[in-house]
C-alpha cells in the first residue's frame, strides 16, 4: 500500500516538474551512483570509501556554492565571468585583515562584504552601461585581480607576492564549518527554488525582458537582484575557499574558477543539447549535475 | 567620431607612456631611432596575438566565440616542438602542425555546425581536451628545438612578423572586405534563420571559418615559437582572454552581426601598448605610487575594455548617406 507521504511527494513533483525533466532528474541520480561506484571501486587498499565521501563534501563547497551562484545569473540570461577574480579581492581583504591582526570575526566579515558589494556593483554596472555582461565581467576579470594586488601592495608591508595565514583561528570556516556552510547553502538554495518568487522572476527576465516590462516588472531591479542574491552564494563560497588557504597569492589564485563553476551548466547543455544558457530548469537536477 | 576613438586611445597611450617613461629625445633622428625599434619590438611582440584575432574577429562576426584558441596554438606548437630541430623540420613538423591545426578547426567546427552544441560549450570543451593533450605530447617537459632549424627564427624577428601579418591583415584582410563572404558571415551572425532563407549555407560557412581560424592558429604558433624558442605544456595560458578582450575592443560584436578587422588591429595593439609601456614606467610608479606600476594593468586593461566598448555601442555609426538623409 502507498503511504500518503509517498502520493504527496509523486504529485507534488508531477505538479511541479515535466515528466521529461524526472526522467533527467532519474538520469543524473544514476549518472551520480555509477560515479559512486566507480570512486568505490578505484579505492586502493587501506583506503576509507566513507572518509573519501566526507573529504569530498567540504573539497567541493566553494565550487558548488559558486555554481549556485553562477546559477542565478545564468537564469537571468547574463553570465559572470569575473567570480574568480572577486573572490581573490574578498581573500586579499581577508588576507590583509588577519596580517593586521583585526580578529577573525571582522576577517571574516570584511570577506563576506567585499564579495557581495562586488558581485553587486556588477549587476548595477551591467544594468547602467547596459553592455553584454559578458563584457562587462570579461573586464571585472582582470580589473578585479589588478584590485586585489594594488589592496595587497598597499594592505601589506613589503608585500612579496602571497599572504601567510599563521593563525589557526582565521581558518575554522574552511577546515570545520565547510561542510555545514555547503548543506546550509544547498538546503537555502532549494528552499528558495521551492518557495520564492524571485526565482521565478529570474526567469522570466531570462526568458524574455519584453515580457517582464509588460507585467509590471522591472528588469533592472531584477538583474541588480539577482546579482545580489548571487553575491550571497559567492561570499560563502569565497569564504570557504580562502580559510582553506595557507597563503593568499592575488596573482595566482582562483584561476578558472568562473569556468570551472560553469562547467556543469555547459555539461547539461552538452548533453541534452539545450542551446540556451537560460533554461526554466531547477536547482535539483542542477544541484545533481555540479555534483 | 566613433572610427577615430581607437587610433585617439593608441596614440594617447603611446605619447602618456613615453612622457612618464623617461626617455630624453636629443634630436629628430633620436626620437626617429626611439619609435622604430619600439613599433618593431611592438609588431614582433604581438604577432601571436594579431595573428590569432584576426581568425576570431570572423568568429565573433558570425556569433560564435573560440575559448579554446590558445590551447590550439599551444598544441601547435608542441606538436612542432617533438621534431629535430634540424632541416627536416620544414618538411616534417612544419606541415603536421598545420595539418594538426586544420583538423582542430575542424574539430570545433564539426562540433557547432554539424552537432549544433553551442559554440561556448564546445570550444570550452575543446579548451580543456587540447590543454590535456599538450600535456599528453609534453609531460613536464621544455622542448626548445625551433632555434635549431635553419630560417626558422626568422619569423619571430621584425621582417617575418611584418611579412606575415601585412599578407594577413592587408591581403586577407582586403580580400574579405569587399567579398561576398563578409556579408554572409555577418548575416550568420546577425541572423542565422535568415542567413539560411537567404540561400546561404549556413553550416558550411561555419565550418569554414573555424578550419580558417585553426589556420591563423598555426600561423600565430609559427610566430610564437620562432620568438621564444621553447614550448611547454602550460604555454600560452589565458592568452584567450587577450585575444577576445581585443577583438571585443576593437568593436566586432560578440553577437554577431558587425565585425572591425581594423579595429582588430587597434585593439590587439592597445593592449600591447599598455602592457610595454607599464612594464618602461615602473621607475616612474616607484616614485609617484603607493604600489607597483605593473598592477595597474590589470586594472587598465579591464577599464579599457569595457570603456572601449561602451562608446563602441553607444556612440553613433557614423552615416554614409548622410546627404540623401
Amino acid at each position: 500500500m502507498t503511504s500518503p507521504w509517498t502520493v504527496n511527494l509523486k504529485s507534488r513533483l508531477a505538479g511541479r516538474y515535466s515528466r521529461f525533466l524526472l526522467q533527467r532528474i532519474g538520469f543524473l541520480l544514476i549518472g551520480n551512483a555509477i560515479l559512486l561506484i566507480l570512486i568505490y571501486m578505484m579505492i586502493q587498499e587501506g583506503g576509507s570509501f566513507r572518509e573519501v565521501v566526507l573529504r569530498a563534501g567540504p573539497n567541493v563547497a566553494p565550487t558548488v556554492l559558486a555554481g549556485f551562484a553562477l546559477t542565478v545569473i545564468i537564469y537571468t540570461g547574463a553570465i559572470d565571468l569575473s567570480i574568480g577574480s572577486i573572490i581573490v579581492v574578498a581573500g586579499t581583504v581577508f588576507g590583509v585583515l588577519s596580517a593586521q591582526e583585526s580578529g577573525p570575526i571582522v576577517a571574516f566579515v570584511g570577506c563576506l562584504i567585499t564579495t557581495c558589494v562586488l558581485c553587486s556593483f556588477n549587476g548595477w554596472l551591467i544594468h547602467r552601461l547596459a553592455i553584454p555582461a559578458i563584457i562587462v565581467t570579461l573586464g571585472g576579470l582582470t580589473f578585479y585581480r589588478g584590485i586585489a594586488l594594488i589592496l595587497a601592495d598597499i594592505g601589506m608591508e613589503n608585500f612579496s607576492g602571497f599572504i601567510s595565514i599563521t593563525n589557526e583561528s582565521y581558518q575554522w570556516p574552511g577546515k570545520k564549518l565547510a561542510g555545514f556552510i555547503l548543506l546550509f547553502g544547498t538546503l537555502t538554495a532549494l528552499v528558495l527554488e521551492w518557495y520564492s518568487r524571485t526565482i521565478r522572476h529570474f526567469l522570466a527576465l531570462g526568458s524574455s525582458e519584453e515580457a517582464c516590462q509588460i507585467l509590471g516588472l522591472n528588469p533592472g531591479a531584477i538583474l541588480q537582484k539577482a546579482f545580489f542574491v548571487s553575491g550571497c552564494f559567492l561570499s560563502a563560497a569565497a569564504l570557504v575557499y580562502v580559510t582553506r588557504l595557507q597563503t593568499i597569492e592575488p596573482s595566482r589564485m582562483a584561476r578558472g574558477f568562473a569556468l570551472e563553476s560553469s562547467v556543469p551548466w555547459w555539461l547539461e547543455a552538452l548533453i541534452f543539447s539545450e542551446v540556451k544558457a537560460v533554461s526554466s530548469e531547477r536547482y535539483w537536477e542542477h544541484f545533481f549535475f555540479i555534483l | 567620431m566613433k572610427q577615430f576613438i581607437l587610433p585617439a586611445i593608441l596614440i594617447s597611450e603611446i605619447i602618456f607612456f613615453t612622457w612618464i617613461g623617461d626617455y630624453t629625445f636629443k634630436s629628430p633622428e633620436d626620437f626617429l631611432r626611439y619609435f622604430q625599434s619600439y613599433s618593431a619590438d611592438l609588431l614582433t611582440q604581438s604577432a601571436p596575438v594579431l595573428l590569432a584575432a584576426f581568425g576570431m574577429t570572423l568568429i565573433l562576426a558570425t556569433a560564435g566565440i573560440d575559448l579554446s584558441i590558445a590551447s590550439m596554438i599551444a598544441l601547435i606548437s608542441c606538436v612542432m616542438s617533438s621534431f629535430d630541430g634540424d632541416v627536416s623540420f620544414w618538411w616534417k613538423a612544419v606541415p603536421l602542425g598545420l595539418l594538426v591545426a586544420l583538423v582542430l578547426g575542424l574539430t570545433n567546427g564539426s562540433l557547432i555546425a554539424v552537432l549544433d552544441v553551442p559554440p561556448i560549450i564546445a570550444t570550452l570543451g575543446t579548451m580543456i581536451l587540447f590543454r590535456g593533450l599538450c600535456f599528453t605530447v609534453m609531460g613536464d617537459l621544455e622542448k626548445s628545438p625551433f632555434f635549431d632549424v635553419p630560417g626558422y627564427e626568422w619569423f619571430g624577428r621584425f621582417p617575418g612578423a611584418l611579412l606575415l601579418i601585412s599578407l594577413v591583415y592587408l591581403g586577407l584582410g582586403a580580400g574579405y572586405h569587399y567579398s561576398r563572404k563578409k556579408r554572409e558571415l555577418l548575416m550568420i551572425g546577425g541572423n542565422p534563420i535568415a542567413a539560411r532563407y537567404a540561400g546561404i549555407p549556413v553550416d558550411r560557412r561555419l565550418i569554414q571559418v573555424y578550419v580558417f581560424s585553426g589556420f591563423m592558429a598555426f600561423l600565430s604558433a609559427v610566430c610564437f615559437t620562432a620568438r621564444n624558442s621553447s614550448v611547454s605544456g602550460s604555454s600560452l595560458t589565458g592568452m584567450e582572454l587577450q585575444v577576445i578582450a581585443a577583438v571585443i575592443l576593437g568593436g566586432t560584436r560578440v553577437q554577431g552581426g558587425y565585425s572591425s578587422l581594423s579595429g582588430t588591429f587597434f585593439g590587439v595593439f592597445i593592449i600591447a601598448v599598455l602592457d610595454e609601456g607599464l612594464r618602461g614606467a615602473a621607475g616612474w610608479g616607484e616614485e609617484n605610487l603607493p604600489f607597483k606600476l605593473s598592477y595597474l594593468q590589470y586594472v587598465l586593461i579591464g577599464i579599457i575594455l569595457i570603456g572601449g566598448v561602451w562608446m563602441n555601442t553607444h556612440l553613433p555609426f557614423p552615416k554614409k548617406n548622410a546627404k540623401s538623409s
